[in-house]
């Protein structure tokens, strides 16, 4: 082994161990796709020519340009996994400032507030 | 529109943002038809609310900027809540012709429709720059492409809606894209829907605040986007 590989093994290896951990606890399945990257990580470290023989069989050729494709590929599904995330979370922010906005109603000049003045919030 | 219609029972709703200079004319244009309006202060960052406050419609206010469509839903929830049986959604620029209200009011009150557009090309569209009109031109194009609406004006801001209508569309796009989402729900409810003649009347400052050819293209991307996350 390399010194590259003593230094990312064990830390590929920790990771590994917490996401293990976090999924005894609450068994979400993020942490069993966050598992198989640490894996896949430590497996490529230790075996940096099973690169180069995948991309040979897919027709690439050189183990570092999968490497590169994949990662745009994954960058690529990750932003657009990251706008619609961000895009849901904005429109659930505009609920609460409708909810905000409804409550504090203000009538303008000539207009009363009368008692029993009360919004309906919508449910959705 | 009958004579004996009940105005209390019509609010019109105006999305504002950075308004200050402008809502108190636009406002005024409308008083004098005695419904409700209720001014949405979209976090305005001039004194858009102070001024509304100063006349006799409610003011809403929404703590961060979020976009004119949010504005308009949160002002057509505050009407339906009030018991409005009719609401006219009104630009808070002064682009809209009050005048132009009775004829949209009209075809609801009656209950001939469920929703009411303004059409600035069925009526007038004073100084209108020409690369404004291609670019709704082209709105239109897409409109009858994606909905299979025949209109002839696609994002006028003037329209009427039934208080059954008004329940049934739920703007969720915050943003621009909310004209076409509107027309898109029309169109998937099957409501009633009918164009009227409207005035539009652009100035440098309308202008300014109006969309451009790269709006167009960040509204494609909006609508994409609701479509894609429900």
């Amino acid at each position: 082994m390399n010194l590259f590989q003593w230094i990312a093994i064990p830390i590929l290896g920790i990771l590994a161990t917490l996401e293990v951990r976090a999924y005894i606890r609450n068994h979400q399945p993020i942490h069993i796709l966050r598992e198989f990257v640490w894996l896949l990580g430590i497996s490529l470290i230790l075996f940096p020519r099973a690169t180069s023989t995948l991309a040979t069989l897919l027709g690439i050729g050189r183990g570092t340009d999968l490497v590169f494709y994949s990662f745009m590929l994954l960058s690529t599904g990750g932003m657009f996994y990251l706008y619609g995330r961000n895009y849901v979370l904005r429109r659930d922010i505009v609920e609460l400032i409708r909810r905000d906005a409804l409550r504090n109603a203000t009538p303008g000049v000539g207009l009363e507030m009368e008692s029993n003045d009360r919004v309906d919030l919508p449910n959705d | 529109m009958s004579e004996d219609f009940n105005k209390s029972k019509v609010w019109i709703v105006i999305a504002a943002y950075n308004e200050a200079s402008r809502i108190g004319e636009t406002v005024h244009g409308l008083v004098s038809s005695g419904c409700n309006i209720v001014v949405v202060d979209d976090g305005s960052h001039d004194a858009t609310s102070d001024v509304a406050k100063s006349l006799p419609v409610w003011v809403l206010r929404h703590p961060i900027n979020s976009g004119q469509g949010a504005a308009l839903q949160t002002g057509i929830d505050f009407a339906l809540s009030r018991g409005a049986e009719a609401i006219v959604t009104f630009d808070a620029d002064g682009q809209h012709d009050p005048a132009d209200l009775p004829k949209m009011l009209r075809p609801v009150l009656n209950e001939e429709v469920d929703a009411v557009l303004g059409s600035r090309f069925l009526g007038h569209a004073e100084s209108i720059p020409f690369a404004r009109r291609v670019l709704l031109k082209l709105a239109i194009l897409f409109t009858r492409l994606t909905t299979g609406l025949q209109l002839t004006d696609t994002h006028n801001g003037f329209r009427v809606f039934s208080r059954s209508a008004a329940q049934l569309i739920r703007i969720r796009q915050p943003r621009m894209a909310h004209a076409s989402e509107i027309l898109d729900q029309i169109a998937k409810l099957k409501l009633r829907h009918v164009e009227v003649p409207v005035t539009i009347r652009y100035s440098q400052d309308s202008l300014e605040k109006g969309q451009t050819t790269w709006d167009a293209v960040r509204i494609s991307g909006q609508l994409l986007a609701g479509r894609l996350w429900k």
